[in-house]
């Protein structure tokens, strides 16, 4: 009986690890895709595209900024609109 | 220029009581400011507590109340209060505030960067409307409660039909940005949980995107629903044609038109006597103008007896400027 339940329970185990494992990583890179998405509409204005709430998300910049570098390094661009955050 | 502050028309307006929200609107010089003060001293005269607003960058109604205003309403007398929305001012204030912020939250290898951005933005073209704005949203929400009505001298049409379509424009632009934040929040909140980990403490962005949505909800509601405007012209020709033009697109937008208010009219009294009358007034003015302004030359222009609506007019006109050898 208790070799049954091991198994049972390294079966499950295993069904954990192996498909919740690749859905949390299929999600996690959704996550950073609408992330990336909602930066893009924070911010327009530093990509040059004008924005008529740039003002009031003005207010939401220095809680994004660092997140903003690491995207833009993601984005493939070294160097980003001087003076927004390097 | 067309606009809809709502998604689809709705039937004649049910504005049988009084809105508490009053414009006053139209071409540059036909007296809106003039107007405008007149009906806020009204207000105050009948026991409503008013709040008169001046929009326009260029205001002037210090002038006309005898009294210096600022960005932050002024008593000046019962129950009758005034301000001039210093766009410059606020945005200023609003972005030294971010700044302080940033102090908290933002690292010190980017803080510099940080701030000689925000700096920047205080010159950011759309930045001065933005503020007016914001102030513009925010005085809308303290009536009623702080006042009983709110009377706004608006600059000439075209930046007060802006300032009409902006609620609209910038809600559905904000709601976009809420949808987005909550979907990405839901997300995190989910792998969160797959980790084991609870996620007790809010979410400060998207508090912040919907106090702004809620704004800009509640002013577009208030534009359509608590609001009269008033279209201030003379009878001259090129007031008339703006003003048919503005009717229309305030009336597609869904704004309640109170009334046209037809300022100037001559007075109906002996020609001579009146006259001779405004002759006094502007021989007083035209010597003001010379004693004030001493530094530059002046050159008087004759009115013409008919408005001015041909080319031939035109050329007298240039006839008198040709003559003060104007280059």
């Amino acid at each position: 009986m208790r070799h049954i339940i091991e198994a049972y329970q390294k079966a499950e185990e295993f069904n954990r690890e192996f498909f919740m494992g690749r859905w949390r990583a299929g999600l996690q890179k959704e996550a950073a895709r609408q992330e990336d998405a909602l930066m893009a509409m924070l911010f327009l204005e530093a990509l040059g595209i004008p924005n008529p709430t740039s003002y009031y998300t003005l207010e939401l910049y220095p809680e994004f900024v660092e997140e903003f570098h690491q995207w833009h390094m993601r984005m493939g661009m070294d160097t980003f609109e001087p003076g927004f955050c390097c | 220029m067309s606009f809809s502050l709502e998604n689809h028309h709705h039937e004649d307006h049910r504005h049988d009581g009084e809105n508490r929200l009053v414009f006053f609107g139209g071409k540059g010089g036909v007296g809106k400011t003039t107007l405008a003060a007149a009906f806020a001293s009204l207000l105050a005269e009948k026991g409503q507590k008013t709040l008169l607003v001046s929009t326009d960058p260029a205001h002037s109604t210090s002038d006309i109340l005898g009294k210096k205003l600022s960005g932050e309403p002024t008593e000046i007398g019962s129950n009758l209060f005034a301000v001039e929305i210093d766009a410059a001012a606020d945005a200023s204030e609003y972005i030294e505030k971010i700044k302080r912020e940033s102090k908290d939250s933002v690292s010190p290898e980017v803080l510099p960067t940080v701030e000689k951005h925000l700096e920047m933005s205080k010159s950011n073209p759309g930045t001065e409307e933005s503020a007016l704005f914001d102030r513009f949203v925010d005085l809308i929400a303290l009536c009623p409660g702080t006042y009983d009505r709110v009377v706004f001298d608006t600059a000439p049409t075209g930046h007060t039909l802006r300032l009409l379509t902006l609620p609209a424009l910038l809600s559905a632009w904000v709601e976009g940005m809420v949808r987005q934040r909550e979907k990405v929040a839901g997300m995190e909140r989910m792998l969160k949980n797959l980790a084991g980990r609870d996620d007790p403490e809010g979410d400060p962005v998207l508090d912040r995107l919907r106090e702004r949505r809620h704004k800009f909800h509640h002013a577009r509601h208030r534009l359509l629903e608590d609001t009269t405007f008033y279209l201030v012209l003379i009878p001259e020709r090129l007031p008339i044609e703006e003003t048919d033009r503005a009717l229309k697109t305030l009336t597609d937008g869904g704004v309640h038109i109170g009334a046209l208010l037809v300022n100037r009219v001559l007075p109906n009294m002996p020609e001579g006597d009146f006259m001779r009358a405004r002759l006094e007034q502007q021989s007083e003015y035209l010597e003001e103008i010379e004693n004030r302004f001493t530094n530059h030359r002046t050159t008087l222009i004759e009115q013409d007896a008919r408005d001015v609506t041909s080319r031939n007019q035109l050329r007298s006109i240039a006839a008198q400027l040709e003559g003060a050898n104007l280059r």
